[in-house]
């Protein structure tokens, strides 16, 4: 089956620093792909490049996002308007700055629809109150007059949406949509997201920071470090076994209990257990050639500062480390 | 005598002349070296009842005793020996530092404030505190701005230490890291606390932080604790419905594990007046619920849950 998306190469630079360094991976139809790491390692600008949202200094300096036979990256801005919101829709982390204000949320989502089906007003409106009574906001005809700041967060995120799944797109980019939210909020929003991606058989890149998202509702994992992925695997092996140390570092500094260790409430607490620290910081390894990971790496080897190792087939997935193939411990050995 | 004893605590807070009290009646204790989380979602006055019991805010009822001295009533200028044995590290380390001053004067100045030491003293002191907190002694001369967020929190932290307090409100000091500086910042609280006998009120929306940090825990929803355990009996057994849809909501980094279906409704809303006000969102409403406010009542030794039927 042909992929929803194929990124290949992708590399995104501001004037100061390229953010982004050749980048690849793709999404099946239907299919969850969770884009993972911290603040600053390139992920919301890589669905930004993808979208061709880029903030107006930053440019695709190589590259190409093949999505349903068009190659974005080289897409007129027409074609790309045609696309966005009908093909591919996005929804963003704070959905109080994503939404208008002034207008009311029944605006909002009909002019979406209406932008790429000519549909009369009646009939968008019919379409909005069907939209959002399918995301659980209650009275949806009567919520549908009101404006943003009427709705508590969690609603906002649910009327984002509706105005995504309004023309039934083929992919949703949806970056940090909960990490504003209250944990029962999220679940709720996540769990809404992934019915109506099975419903409609859309695809759904979930870039996120929060590996417990990924775990409950990802099919597959791509970790970002640095402005590249460094290790991308189906999520029951990569949490099983995680193959990159930056991988294993993070699991292992997570404050909750890794799998197959649900034993006693005890067992993680500060009392009996050390928290794995991951030392330094990613700004480390600014304007070196190597691995970007190295300075902070506790399995660095001298050829590791020489050039920065290529994504390649490990176990079940792809890994960017020399050492990769070596390291075939377990991940709980190597936090204790 | 505990370390912190607070009682019957409200806060309101009067907007357009509307009433919130968003803290409604709370009592707690913390005792030397004892670590209490206060979890729960955004709106319920966690934060509020942190900056209250620091007098950053002023109750309208209620006590809170330092070992014993009423604090509660009292002025600025008779709070000041009490200020200096609670201190606060804030959420944000890019809001809560002077961007226009070194890190040494931004240590400096609370020791000033309190008149303690002379100036040979304070410098000392502040050059221990800094390497304490694991900061070169270089970042004396350098701004907030040139640190990194993780950084920052150090800066925060050694802030609060440097007056050598007894008690710390941590208020979501982790929730702005990344996770893998989040792991330095709690492990540190953990070393300080050790070595410096130090006592926590950790307020945090995450479940899965105040688990592995807290000795005891209490849970807020709506100005109200609903709940209070130690750690380990609290997530094995939790008794109030409220605590048991959080802990189901955390998504657990292990894909073979999955959640059990959201087991709560609707968001949360202020109080409807009398009765439980978890109600609206319970799955285990009766009658009892709408007409009688449940009392926080002991369940077990050391656990106490406000539910008719925990």
């Amino acid at each position: 089956m042909a992929p929803v998306l194929d990124v290949r190469d992708l590399a995104v630079g501001f004037p100061s620093q390229i953010v982004v360094h050749g980048v690849s991976f793709h999404i099946d139809p239907g299919e969850t792909l969770a884009l993972v790491g911290e603040s600053g390692c390139g992920k919301s600008v890589t669905a930004f490049a993808l979208m061709r949202l880029l903030p107006t200094t930053a440019r695709i300096l190589r590259g190409e996002v093949w999505f349903d036979g068009t190659n974005l990256v080289s897409a007129s801005p027409p074609v790309m308007r045609g696309l966005r919101g009908r093909r591919i829709a996005l929804i963003q982390q704070e959905p109080l700055t994503s939404l208008n204000p002034v207008l009311t949320v029944g605006a909002q989502i009909a002019e979406v629809i209406r932008r790429h089906e000519k549909l009369p007003h009646a009939a968008a409106r019919r379409r909005v109150g069907e939209l959002l009574d399918m995301v659980g906001i209650p009275e949806p005809q009567r919520r549908a007059e009101e404006f943003p700041h009427n709705f508590s967060g969690g609603m906002r995120q649910r009327v984002m949406i509706a105005m995504a799944v309004a023309c039934h797109p083929l992919l949703i980019i949806a970056d940090e949509p909960t990490t504003a939210l209250d944990v029962t909020i999220q679940a709720q929003v996540l769990d809404l997201l992934d019915g109506l991606r099975r419903q409609f058989g859309m695809a759904v890149l979930l870039i996120t920071h929060d590996l417990g998202v990924v775990a409950q509702w990802a099919d597959r994992a791509a970790v970002m470090y640095a402005g590249r992925i460094v290790e991308q695997a189906p999520v029951r092996p990569f949490f099983r076994q995680p193959r990159h140390p930056y991988a294993r570092g993070l699991l292992g500094a997570s404050v909750n209990e890794p799998e197959g260790q649900s034993g006693s409430a005890d067992s993680w607490h500060y009392t009996t257990r050390r928290l794995n620290e991951i030392s330094g910081s990613v700004a480390s390894a600014a304007g070196e050639p190597g691995c970007p990971f190295a300075p902070r790496c506790p399995e660095m080897i001298p050829a590791c500062r020489a050039a920065p190792p290529r994504l390649e087939p490990v176990g079940d997935g792809l890994v960017a480390c020399f050492r990769a193939a070596e390291t075939e411990v377990p991940h709980v050995a190597a936090v204790g | 005598m505990s370390l912190l004893s607070v009682d019957g605590l409200r806060t309101r807070y009067v907007t357009r002349g509307r009433v919130l009290n968003a803290v409604d009646g709370v009592s707690l204790d913390v005792d030397q070296g004892e670590t209490v989380g206060l979890v729960g979602e955004s709106g319920c006055g966690k934060s509020t009842l942190g900056k209250t019991i620091l007098r950053l805010l002023n109750p309208v009822e209620g006590s809170i005793r330092i070992r014993g001295n009423e604090i509660s009533d009292l002025g600025q200028y008779a709070l000041l020996p009490f200020r200096r044995r609670m201190q606060m590290v804030f959420q944000d380390p890019y809001g809560s530092l002077n961007p226009r001053q070194t890190v040494e004067t931004l240590l400096t100045t609370p020791l000033k404030v309190h008149g303690m030491g002379r100036r040979a003293e304070r410098r000392r002191r502040v050059r221990d505190i800094v390497s304490r907190v694991g900061l070169p002694a270089e970042a004396l001369d350098r701004y907030p701005h040139e640190f990194s967020g993780g950084q920052r929190q150090r800066i925060g932290i050694a802030r609060a230490l440097v007056l050598e307090p007894d008690l710390i409100v941590c208020d979501e000091p982790v929730s702005a890291l990344d996770l893998s500086i989040q792991a330095q910042i709690l492990n540190l609280l953990v070393d300080l606390k050790r070595d410096l006998g130090l006592s926590y009120l950790f307020i945090s929306h995450d479940l899965s932080v105040v688990r592995y940090f807290a000795d005891r825990v209490l849970v807020m929803y709506l100005g109200r604790i609903v709940e209070s355990a130690g750690h380990a009996a609290l997530w094995r057994e939790p008794r109030h419905p409220y605590t048991r849809a959080l802990l189901a909501a955390v998504p657990r980094p292990d894909p073979d594990r999955p959640r059990g279906p959201v087991a709560l409704r609707g968001e949360l809303s202020s109080a409807e007046a009398g009765g439980c006000r978890f109600r609206a969102r319970c799955r285990d409403a009766f009658d009892r619920c709408t007409s009688e406010e449940p009392a926080l009542r002991t369940v077990a030794p050391g656990h106490l849950a406000a539910c008719h039927l925990a």
